[in-house]
């Protein structure tokens, strides 16, 4: 199994080379921004959550799943390895984002509130809810489907959230509850990429290779 | 005399798909020889190979590996098992050092490095270039050598050797034949390549339809089988059991039978040719009852 994750990062070079380069793109685009442009640490964890999805359409041009699987490396294995790989690409493009926020925020003398952080660390707990969703439905219909279906899942939460803006509806979170929820929220994304673990398990096990 | 180990035995197994159905398929492979899979397209060859990797579900059967149910004891199976698909299965952006990495950690405790590169360095392929930049016989190089690395006992390679030129084909039948020197090893190889099997192979299946027509050894296959060659009246004269098909080509006929000896001796002035595997399959697909 960790020579299938190994094999992730070995085909994800070029890949991770464009996410660095990206990355300092958008260091000098938020270093030029007044508001010191916290883009960065919402959209890195994503882009490298992407990666994992690439490294399902590399596999797929290289027919490389059958080929595992007459090795000693179970189906199960293979969904775990994806899984894994997904959580260390996620982990180091926050942790990358966070670096490079940081030295932004120092050089333009400005104070990297805890709420930043805290919204850094929000953006990949969403970026992680989305592989959640993502990646039973990568082994269930394929990347392209997939992809396809990824933009609906974004669509229609980003519509009800603006019709819900419009007629005013503004829930009123007081302190302590908004205490719990990002108490607990660590929590949720991890059982929600538990039961995604599972779904994808039970899709992959059914499939004809 | 010792009972002789199959280090693959299939029995009864079938697998349905609309428009197609493997059924009843049995043969084995015994302990070191090379068992050819010949068959045409479509014939059921790769269902065959994909159900004892158990990368499809069989629907009926059963299908033992060294003695191992297939499914139940499939990783100690497979640790075990060489295999080579007819398509490189290398991402394009690896190197043979990136593919030693990712195998070295999948098979912990079997790769053997040293024989890796050592068969790098006989099939001279070249380390800094990518799978990209690779012909498709130097594909199959890496992916036999990637195989072998491992020291398994059973070989399992399905077309490893189509679309190769004879000269890389002769250099990849040598390992096989060193690899099958090894009185425990095995090889189960389909191929289109008749000659090739003609060359190495101890044992002969021919596929046909999803059905087993025959599973036998090569030499007695081919020393059975022949080809006569008539005109039509003379074909009339022939006991119809002796034939298996015949085609006709405009000016004679030409008639394939399992029985070479019995008919050279009952019609002494006849024409009977040695049967190639080919012949033999030409035959049996095509000719007409």
């Amino acid at each position: 199994m960790l020579g299938l994750i190994v094999k992730d990062f070995l085909i994800s070079k070029r890949y991770t080379r464009t996410m660095l380069l990206l990355l300092v793109f958008y260091s000098i685009f938020g270093f030029l921004q007044k508001d010191g442009g916290a883009y960065l640490l919402f959209m890195t964890p994503l882009f490298f959550v992407m990666m994992t999805i690439t490294t399902f359409a590399y596999d797929n041009a290289a027919k490389w799943d059958a080929y595992a699987l007459s090795m000693p490396v179970m189906r199960n294995d293979m969904v775990f390895s994806k899984y894994a790989a997904t959580l260390i690409f996620a982990c180091a493009g926050t942790l990358l984002s966070v670096i490079f926020t940081t030295i932004i925020y120092m050089i333009k003398g400005e104070v990297l509130s805890q709420e930043l952080i805290i919204g850094g660390l929000g953006a990949l707990g969403a970026a992680l809810v989305i592989i959640s969703i993502l990646l039973p439905l990568v082994y269930k219909f394929g990347v392209e489907k997939a992809r396809l279906m990824m933009i609906a899942v974004f669509v229609v939460p980003t519509i009800l959230g603006v019709v819900i803006a419009q007629t005013g509806f503004k829930p009123e979170i007081d302190d302590n509850t908004a205490k719990i929820m990002v108490i607990l929220s660590p929590f949720v994304v991890i059982a929600l990429l538990g039961i995604s673990y599972l779904a994808s398990c039970r899709i992959y096990a059914k499939k004809e290779l | 005399m010792s009972a002789e180990q199959n280090n693959l035995e299939i029995t009864g197994l079938s697998k349905g798909y609309s428009g197609f159905r493997l059924n009843n398929i049995s043969f084995s492979v015994p302990q070191g020889c090379i068992m050819g899979l010949i068959g045409e397209n479509g014939a059921g060859k790769t269902t065959t190979l994909k159900l004892i990797l158990n990368l499809i579900r069989r629907d009926a059967g059963s299908i033992k590996i060294f003695g191992m149910d297939n499914i139940k004891e499939e990783r100690a199976i497979k640790e075990q098992l060489g295999v080579v698909l007819d398509e490189s299965c290398f991402h394009e952006t690896l190197t043979a050092p990136n593919i030693a990495v990712i195998m070295g950690k999948i098979y912990k405790g079997s790769w053997d490095n040293g024989l890796y590169e050592s068969y790098i360095h006989k099939f001279a392929l070249p380390k800094d270039k990518t799978v990209k930049e690779y012909s498709r016989g130097m594909k199959m190089k890496l992916s036999i050598a990637a195989a072998l690395a491992h020291h398994p006992r059973f070989l399992i390679l399905d077309e490893a050797t189509s679309g190769l030129d004879p000269v890389v084909r002769s250099e990849i039948l040598d390992v096989f034949f060193d690899f099958i020197q090894d009185e425990q090893h095995s090889i189960l190889m389909s191929s289109h390549i008749t000659s090739d099997l003609e060359k190495v192979a101890d044992y002969i299946t021919f596929i046909h339809k999803g059905e087993i027509v025959l599973s036998e050894g090569k030499d007695t296959l081919l020393e059975n089988h022949g080809v006569i060659k008539c005109g039509a009246g003379d074909l009339e004269r022939l006991d119809k059991r002796d034939i298996v098909s015949v085609r006709n080509n405009g000016f004679s006929c030409e008639a394939l039978t399992a029985n070479k000896a019995e008919v050279q001796r009952r019609y002494p002035g006849l024409t009977v040719d040695n049967a190639t595997l080919e012949d033999i399959m030409l035959f049996y697909v095509r000719g007409d009852r």
